[in-house]
């Protein structure tokens, strides 16, 4: 589908928008009842989805404990030397602490 | 690094009985030439990352050695089933005798590393008359208790001047709770722990840390984007080796119109 622009670069995005709308009103125009009514209940889904997504971000985001996790020693000797004296097996990991040069990100 | 397999909680459970090591990749020459006999590559370079399960005194590999669990292990639920076995051929002796500060090898690192995990940092600033080793004997048994195990991650230094980019810090020997910078290269002083800071007054200030604020999540490739358009750069201390990373690297710092990629040798600036 394509959309007639101004060539006025003052309604920039604004005008893109402005024929959307016209195209879609004539896209319902034009559509049996049954199709509009599919088309109604799959507008409706993909809403809610996206509601849902929303939801469970926010949760999310707003965990506000910090887990508990593996913990690692960093130094090889001290991990070495607390195998040594607790008679423990070893779980060895190593990884770089930048990802293409960037720090912060394993 | 694989989260799936070591976020897990069966697996968190399971390396209690284990003593686990994770290694900076390309930050010490004298661990490299450790990973270098644990496991390389095709091409005999070592690569970014590195897992295997080992035996106390390191002769025996428990498990494939790879680059990450599923090397070796379908699901995070077989590892930690693995794990859990292996634990019981070992008899463990008293854990709590005289516990190590799991720490990273120094502030910067340390720093990063936080970073990276999202986690909150613990810094010992150490001088003259405050010893590091009596920070980090405090600090030690809490790190492994059940309320903040896993929670922070430790470093000490002797040198303040090195947390000149943490902000509301004035230098003074202690313990810092610092929240870690984006990118791991600077950060906020949270709360300061001057030397004679009883250990109690330490423990319940974590924990309440620790109850009242989340992991910190990134987005992979927007982060390394936006890093690289910023000029957040980190210089290894050995050369990286890993083929995949060192073209990952030149392609971020050919598109962001900076120079090529290397090391920073031990002792190098």
């Amino acid at each position: 589908m394509k959309f007639q622009t101004s060539g006025n670069a003052d309604f920039g995005v604004c005008q893109y928008v402005g024929n959307w709308k016209f195209k879609l009103k004539e896209i319902v125009m034009n559509t049996s009842v049954s199709r509009r009514l599919k088309v109604a209940i799959g507008i409706r889904i993909v809403i809610g989805v996206a509601v849902m997504t929303t939801v469970s971000n926010c949760i999310a985001q707003g965990n506000s404990e910090l887990p508990s996790g593996i913990v690692w020693h960093g130094v090889l000797t001290d991990g070495l030397a607390d195998a040594k004296a607790t008679n423990r097996p070893i779980m060895l990991l190593s990884a770089a602490p930048q990802c293409a040069g960037v720090p912060g990100m394993w | 690094m694989d989260r799936s397999f070591l976020s897990n909680e069966k697996v968190i459970e399971a390396s209690r009985n284990f003593v686990c090591i994770r290694l900076a990749t390309y930050e010490d020459e004298a661990e490299a030439e450790f990973l270098r006999t644990v496991y390389v590559g095709r091409t005999g370079d070592l690569e970014n990352t590195v897992f295997v399960l080992m035996s106390p005194d390191t002769k025996e590999n428990l498990c494939r050695p790879g680059r990450s669990p599923n090397f070796a292990f379908r699901s995070p639920n077989s590892l930690a089933a693995e794990m859990n076995k292996i634990a019981e051929r070992y008899e463990v002796t008293d854990t709590n005798a005289n516990p190590i500060l799991p720490q990273l090898k120094d502030v910067r690192l340390g720093l990063n590393v936080s970073s990276c995990d999202g986690l909150p940092s613990v810094v010992c600033v150490a001088d003259g008359n405050n010893p590091a080793d009596l920070m980090q004997n405090a600090l030690a048994p809490m790190a492994y208790s059940e309320e903040l195990a896993g929670k922070f991650v430790y470093s000490t230094t002797t040198d303040a001047s090195m947390l000149n980019s943490v902000t509301n810090y004035l230098g003074q020997p202690g313990i810092l709770l610092i929240e870690p910078g984006d990118y791991g290269l600077d950060g906020k002083l949270v709360q300061y722990f001057s030397p004679s800071t009883k250990t109690s007054v330490i423990e319940k200030a974590l924990i309440n840390y620790a109850n009242s604020t989340g992991k910190v999540t990134k987005e992979h490739s927007s982060h390394v984007r936006t890093g690289a358009r910023e000029g957040k750069t980190w210089e290894t201390e050995i050369p990286v080796e890993d083929r995949n990373s060192i073209q990952a690297q030149q392609r971020s710092r050919g598109s962001s119109g900076r120079g090529s990629s290397r090391g920073r040798r031990p002792g190098g600036n």
